[in-house]
């Protein structure tokens, strides 16, 4: 099926639309279906940047301050991807996006017998401190935030980032980054998993742990519903895996005696883009009244789910005819 | 008629793997899946164990040209060249070439309509 499924009467009129997840939706809405779902404007929508967020947590969107830029990039050797880097951020770009080989993802040398054919590819090869050192050579980290797309070994990542950054002057109190650092993912939809679900969620709890004591700027985890969605979970399957999994990186942070108001702000999360906007923006808002109404409260600190990715599928190359 | 799937390398993508066997699968063929994160040695030597007709390479990481040069290298070196190697993923047009003189003897990029892989195999082996 394509975005969405119209039925129409013999007069051409829609009688019905049907969203690619399956729900179906009126043609035309009026105030009558707000007051027969019981709807209530504080509760169930509210202002931008107030509780439970459904509008996003800033109090103008994104007109008063524009989104961060990160297009995903890295490849080659360190050096090359640094130079991207530099072509990136003269050409406007506010933030980085660190892409790294499969090799490095999944904790092998580039000389190690597996890797190769993969070295460099799809990413940069990051082997030790050396390489962090020159792909983040002349870069502002003060100012420049990186997401660090990375799982098994993101912890390891995320201290390189740390002494690189110390190492070129800058605090780790005014260093930004996000390794994406989402384990059971992997697990469950991407495959570059290292250890057993256990071991994986102590290491994650391990990384916001330390972040929350050492890093306050930094977000150690970002929860992806994308990768769920895109091994073949419907959307409203990858909401609830996506705060599932959540969750459960919740319940070993609290089990260590933090509070959840010292780290619930840290998480931040990255949720599939696809098929019709109608449908997706729905999903992005379901999402974070759920993620609010799981562990905000209306006057705690306000956790984001501030990230999305386009789809996989829409980024494949054009059909060819 | 019977294919193996195959997973090389890193890449932990299957999606795609997994939807071509169960395409291969309602097209009558049988379809053995060797899971994620193979080897040349592996696979060379599932494909022998089980006496497949065609090894489906499943590629997305980049790494297309070198596994197909070694997984074909591989088979012959067992005296099992006989062995069809397809590959299908993401499928640069300046590499259609180059796999095709490695011996690749079809290649689904992205964009391949779900059936022709099939056709493709019930066209080369035929109703074995």
């Amino acid at each position: 099926m394509g975005v969405a499924k119209y039925t129409r009467d013999e007069k051409d009129r829609i009688t019905g639309v049907e969203y690619q997840s399956g729900i179906k939706v009126k043609p035309v809405y009026t105030p009558a279906d707000l007051e027969a779902c019981g709807f209530d404007y504080q509760r169930d929508l509210n202002d931008p940047g107030e509780y439970p967020f459904t509008r996003g947590i800033h109090p103008q969107g994104y007109r008063s301050r524009a989104w961060t830029m990160r297009q995903y990039s890295g490849f080659g050797t360190p050096e090359q991807t640094n130079e991207r880097f530099k072509l990136l951020i003269a050409n406007g770009q506010n933030g980085l996006n660190v892409a790294f080989d499969l090799p490095t993802q999944m904790g092998l040398d580039s000389d190690d017998q597996a890797a190769q054919g993969e070295v460099g590819r799809v990413g940069m090869a990051v082997d030790s401190l050396r390489d962090f050192e020159l792909a983040f050579k002349d870069i502002a980290l003060d100012k420049i935030g990186s997401g660090l797309t990375i799982n098994a070994v993101a912890s390891i990542m995320l201290a390189m980032y740390q002494a690189v950054a110390e190492k070129y002057g800058y605090r780790k109190e005014i260093i930004s980054a996000t390794p994406q650092n989402d384990i059971l993912k992997e697990i469950v939809g991407r495959g570059a998993w290292l250890y057993p679900p256990r071991a994986g969620v102590k290491l994650i709890g391990d990384t916001i742990e330390y972040s929350v004591k050492e890093l306050p700027r930094c977000n150690p985890v970002s929860i992806c519903g994308y990768h769920l969605r895109e091994s073949g979970a419907t959307p409203a399957q990858e909401i609830a895996y996506a705060i599932q999994i959540a969750n459960t990186y919740i319940d070993e942070v609290l089990q260590r005696g933090l509070e959840i108001d010292d780290f619930v702000g840290r998480f931040s999360f990255n949720i599939n883009i696809y098929g019709n906007l109608w449908e997706t923006v729905a999903k992005f808002r379901a999402a974070k009244k759920m993620w609010a109404r799981t562990w905000l409260n209306a006057t705690g600190p306000a956790s984001r789910i501030k990230r999305c990715f386009s789809s996989g599928a829409c980024l494949a190359a054009a059909v060819r005819v | 008629m019977k294919v193996l799937i195959a997973k090389p390398g890193l890449d932990g993508h299957d999606k795609g793997a997994k939807v071509i066997c169960h395409t291969l699968r309602d097209a009558g063929i049988e379809v053995i899946y060797t899971g994620l994160h193979k080897s040349v040695e592996e696979i060379v030597s599932a494909a022998i164990q089980e006496d497949v007709d065609a090894i489906g390479l499943s590629m997305l990481s980049g790494a297309h040209l070198y596994y197909a040069e070694k997984i074909i290298s591989g088979l012959k070196a067992k005296q099992a060249g006989d062995i069809i190697v397809f590959v299908g993923g993401v499928i640069p047009d300046r590499d259609m070439e180059k796999l095709r003189n490695l011996g690749v003897e079809g290649i689904f990029p992205g964009g391949s309509p779900l059936n022709a892989t099939a056709d493709f195999l019930h066209r080369k082996i035929g109703d074995k």
